[in-house]
């Protein structure tokens, strides 16, 4: 899955909204709960799998690149 | 008269008293602008004022610059209080400063007043031009001094609101005069990367001197022109800057700028829970409610069933059979009673019977019943059958009359 985490976010409130009306079958009611679950899923591992880095940009004359900020200075 | 000569120390302390017993120099603020500026390892700060004609060497212990809330640096235009006296060791007399007044106070912040009131009748500052702060930026952009305080609180915060954030940090000057050159590079180097969701700009707490570089009109023009969204955190909640103004959102705090950059995980994670329960709540009761259907189903089946119909019909027909049952044993006993009425009467009729009881029949030569004396004639022949045989005679006479009285045995 692709989403950024808000259009995850959102298109899961519109499942919510859709399986809390009546009209829908069975067979969509199922389809649908399981993209929620997969919307779930994939919302928590965009926020709890990775851990930010924190990079300084260092820079001369010449060239500028970027290193990790160590705040133990 | 010759006279007596002084020794240098005694010239120095006579200047010093006479300098010292002065009504003007005892007690005097002098202006100027500060030059050779020294703050010593002793703790004594050392520098000059001057102005365009003229320079006095000022001298502030210790103990009196402590109490200063702002820096001094040269090119500063301020006001000095103090006395003046006599450094005996070197014979200058210099400015023994107590307290200091920025003098250019008044001045720098007319110049904010007016710059203020130029770029907000521009537009610079206008609401609608004010660009949507990311919900959840993945890289944030900090221009700010790489050694502050301001970097390490604005890290602190992200890092524990919201692990996942990536952090770049574009280390500037954050006062003096190149301040604002560095930080608008930092700006435009930042807004130009493609991986920048969020820039931060600003530093901590300081005079107004020290936040003068975040009033800079070429550092307002470019955080303007800048397409990342850009968040001011300059010194504490008091201080306002240009940069605040025309920043897409202001933070009274670097602190507070972290805070509003980023979601709190914690919140996002139960809000997230939140969601999922609900998904799975909604489900659950769906399918209850298809099983209480299926089963209203069911059992409206059963009710119209032609099982159900059969067992009605067997009821019917079982309640039928009985009735014809009924029927058929009361008809059977009547007509069994009948026949046994029928029964008595034939036996009574029988003439088995009556021969027992010792009657004869009598019949004719063709074995005819004869039952009256008009079917016979004298001279014929009859036989008259008893129990055990037949006699036969032939007729002799023939009386008439009804004489059975007679013949009753």
């Amino acid at each position: 899955m692709n989403l950024a985490y808000e259009e995850a976010i959102l298109e899961l409130e519109k499942i919510l909204i859709e399986l809390e009306s009546e009209n829908c079958t069975l067979k969509e009611a199922l389809e649908k709960f399981k993209r929620g679950v997969e919307l779930y899923n994939h919302c928590k591992d965009l926020i709890t799998k990775a851990e930010g880095e924190i990079k300084i940009i260092l820079e001369d004359d010449e060239s500028m690149k970027e290193e990790t900020f160590s705040m133990e200075v | 008269m010759e006279l007596k000569p002084l020794k240098v120390s005694e010239v120095n302390n006579y200047i010093k008293r006479i300098l010292l017993s002065d009504m003007v120099l005892s007690n005097i603020s002098v202006e100027g602008e500060i030059s050779n500026f020294k703050h010593h390892y002793s703790g004594h700060m050392y520098f000059s004022l001057k102005d365009d004609r003229g320079k006095i060497k000022a001298v502030m212990f210790k103990g009196d610059n402590e109490r200063l809330n702002f820096k001094l640096e040269d090119g500063m235009k301020i006001i000095a209080t103090g006395y003046i006296s006599v450094y005996e060791r070197e014979g200058e007399y210099q400015l023994y400063v107590k307290d200091i007044k920025a003098s250019g106070i008044g001045e720098l912040y007319k110049a904010f007043e007016e710059l203020k009131n130029r770029l907000e009748k521009e537009g610079l500052f206008s609401q609608e031009n004010k660009k949507q702060i990311p919900s959840m930026p993945r890289k944030i952009g900090v221009v700010t001094s790489s050694t502050g305080a301001a970097i390490r609180d604005i890290i602190t915060i992200i890092k524990r609101r919201f692990p996942p954030c990536n952090i770049l940090i574009y280390p500037t000057l954050v006062q003096g005069i190149n301040a604002p050159e560095e930080i608008c590079k930092g700006l435009e180097y930042l807004d130009s990367r493609d991986d920048i969701d969020l820039i931060i700009t600003g530093r901590g707490g300081g005079s107004i001197e020290e936040l003068f570089a975040f009033n800079s009109e070429k550092l307002a023009r470019t955080i303007y022109k800048l397409k990342t969204p850009v968040i001011s955190a300059v010194g504490h909640e008091t201080d306002f800057t240009i940069a605040d103004f025309v920043a897409d959102l202001r933070a009274p705090t670097p602190s507070a700028a972290a805070e509003l950059a980023v979601p709190d995980i914690t919140y996002l994670l139960k809000e997230l829970q939140n969601k999922y329960d609900e998904l799975k709540n909604i489900m659950h009761k769906k399918i209850r409610d298809y099983k209480l259907e299926l089963e209203n189903f069911d059992t409206k089946l059963n009710l119209f069933s032609p099982l159900n119909q059969l067992k009605d019909k067997k009821i019917e027909i079982d309640n039928i059979f009985k009735d014809l049952n009924y029927i058929m044993e009361k008809k059977l006993s009547e007509k069994k009673a009948e026949l046994q009425e029928l029964k008595g009467k034939l036996e009574l009729l029988n003439p088995n019977m009556a021969i027992d009881r010792g009657y004869g029949i009598i019949v004719d030569n063709r074995d005819n019943l004869v039952k009256s004396i008009d079917n016979i004639n004298l001279g014929d022949k009859i036989g008259i059958i008893l129990k055990d045989g037949k006699i036969l005679s032939i007729v002799d006479n023939i009386e008439k009359g009804e004489k059975i009285d007679e013949f009753s045995l």
